[in-house]
């Protein structure tokens, strides 16, 4: 076929079909996702009967571990809308998503030096460690699900690093489902735990972005 | 900073002196700019001459009109939109042509790429934002079509089965030898001819030959020597035996 045929026949309905702009479509998958990581940890895991007394008690480990990951979320957030719309450059650095990273730990090496060095081991290792990093994958299954077809109907032109963010989204999204339910758990645990986790799924995102982000 | 064409010239060589000598280093230096510009944010700093901003308000004429005619094509005139094609076929198409030819490959597909780019444009334009320039995501919407083309090509050639690849492997040599082997022994009688094709050629026992031929088993031998030396004299080889096996 010319191409000049293909652009007569192109040209005939010039008018966008999805009406709905690229930042709304990742925004409602982002909710979406949360939802859902939301109503499987409370079908599956349950809340925790303590709610009530974090709130009442200000316990500011749980704010902490729920800020880091709610941080994570935003800044993955920005970058997949960047890089699912081709020719975008990022609004800012990638080094801006490993700021989370880097405080929650300054912020659990805070809190182990308020105790003795014989504390140290039962703060860190009460909670079972394979239990959290596998609640958490999956937790994070059903958000990766939403978001990958969200971004599909984008058009992202460098799908590796698409995966990595989607994967390190629907980490952080898993992660608020898994810190819903989760108990006392200190910050030193989770300065650990989490990030261990969530790169997990962006590692993953990374290795299967070029396959299922793939459009045409 | 110092005034564009007069300052240029002197300094040409040493720039493409410096340019060869990163050449060398050009992994480290792709990672380098990827860390500083993906990671930190740096953007690159180009020195500002008359020669730059020459090309600059080029681009941008080519970038407001491209832009207008699309938000007007967007906005549902079938018209402007035909006309925003027509100017970015041309653009993609030199494009497409100059990455066919830094790659050193024909660009005999160069068409089919800017068409499925075109394609992939038009399916994809509700993810233009107005504060995008346009001809910024044309042509990452091309790229990414160039290299799934590329990619699709080559694990065609991967994929091409054994007995095609069998006819583009070289074979002249050999062929041109059994024409020779076949000439010469058209030259010879039947009796010596047969033996020598049976045994030498074909691969049989000297019994089974005689068995075929009608013969008994050391007359197929005799006659194989016979006809290889009838064959030697053919060829104007003085002595010893060729080896037509």
């Amino acid at each position: 076929m010319k191409t000049d045929e293909l652009i007569d026949t192109l040209s005939a309905d010039p008018q966008r079909r999805h009406m709905i702009r690229p930042l709304a479509t990742i925004a409602l998958a982002v909710f979406l996702s949360c939802l859902g990581a939301f109503i499987v940890s409370l079908v599956w895991l349950g809340l925790p009967t303590d709610l009530a007394h974090v709130a009442t008690t200000w316990d500011h480990g749980f704010f902490v571990r729920i800020a880091f990951a709610v941080s994570v979320t935003c800044c993955a957030f920005l970058f997949v809308h960047d890089l699912s719309i081709p020719g975008r450059r990022q609004r800012m650095p990638s080094l801006v998503a490993m700021v989370p990273f880097v405080l929650l730990p300054i912020l659990a090496l805070h809190e182990l030096s308020s105790m003795s060095w014989e504390e140290w081991p039962t703060h860190t290792g009460h909670a079972s460690w394979l239990t959290c990093l596998w609640q958490i994958t999956v937790l994070a299954i059903p958000a990766f699900a939403i978001l990958v077809i969200a971004v599909r109907r984008l058009a992202p032109t460098d799908l590796r690093r698409s995966g990595f963010y989607v994967g390190l989204l629907s980490g952080s999204i898993g992660a608020m489902g898994y810190i819903l339910h989760t108990r006392d758990e200190s910050i030193a645990f989770g300065a650990i735990a989490y990030p261990v986790a969530i790169f997990t799924i962006a590692i993953i995102g990374a290795l299967v972005g070029p396959r299922v982000l793939r459009w045409s | 900073m110092r005034g564009g064409a007069g300052s240029a010239a002197p300094s040409r060589p040493s720039t493409r002196g410096r340019w060869q000598q990163q050449k060398k280093h050009r992994g480290v230096q792709r990672f380098w700019i990827e860390i500083r510009t993906t990671w930190v944010g740096a953007r690159p700093r180009i020195r500002r001459t008359a020669e730059v901003d020459g090309m600059n308000s080029r681009r941008d004429a080519t970038e407001n009109d491209l832009r207008s005619l699309l938000l007007q094509g967007l906005n549902g005139s079938s018209p402007a939109y035909r006309e925003f094609l027509l100017k970015l076929s041309q653009l993609l198409r030199a494009y497409v042509r100059r990455q066919f030819d830094r790659l050193q490959k024909s660009a005999n597909d160069a068409e089919d790429v800017v068409q499925e780019a075109l394609l992939a444009i038009h399916n994809r334009r509700h993810t233009y934002e107005p504060d995008l320039p346009v001809t910024a995501w044309a042509y990452a919407i091309t790229r990414y079509k160039l290299i799934d083309h590329l990619r699709a090509n080559n694990h065609e050639l991967q994929a091409i089965p054994l007995e095609e690849v069998d006819s583009v492997i070289d074979t002249r040599d050999q062929v041109e030898a059994k024409i020779a082997v076949q000439s010469v022994m058209a030259e010879l009688p039947d009796t010596l001819r047969l033996p020598i094709k049976l045994v030498k050629l074909e691969g049989y026992s000297a019994k089974e030959a005689a068995r075929r031929t009608g013969t008994s088993e050391a007359t197929v031998r005799v006659n194989v020597h016979r006809g290889l030396k009838a064959l030697a004299r053919l060829c104007g080889v003085k002595q010893g035996s060729p080896d037509e096996n």
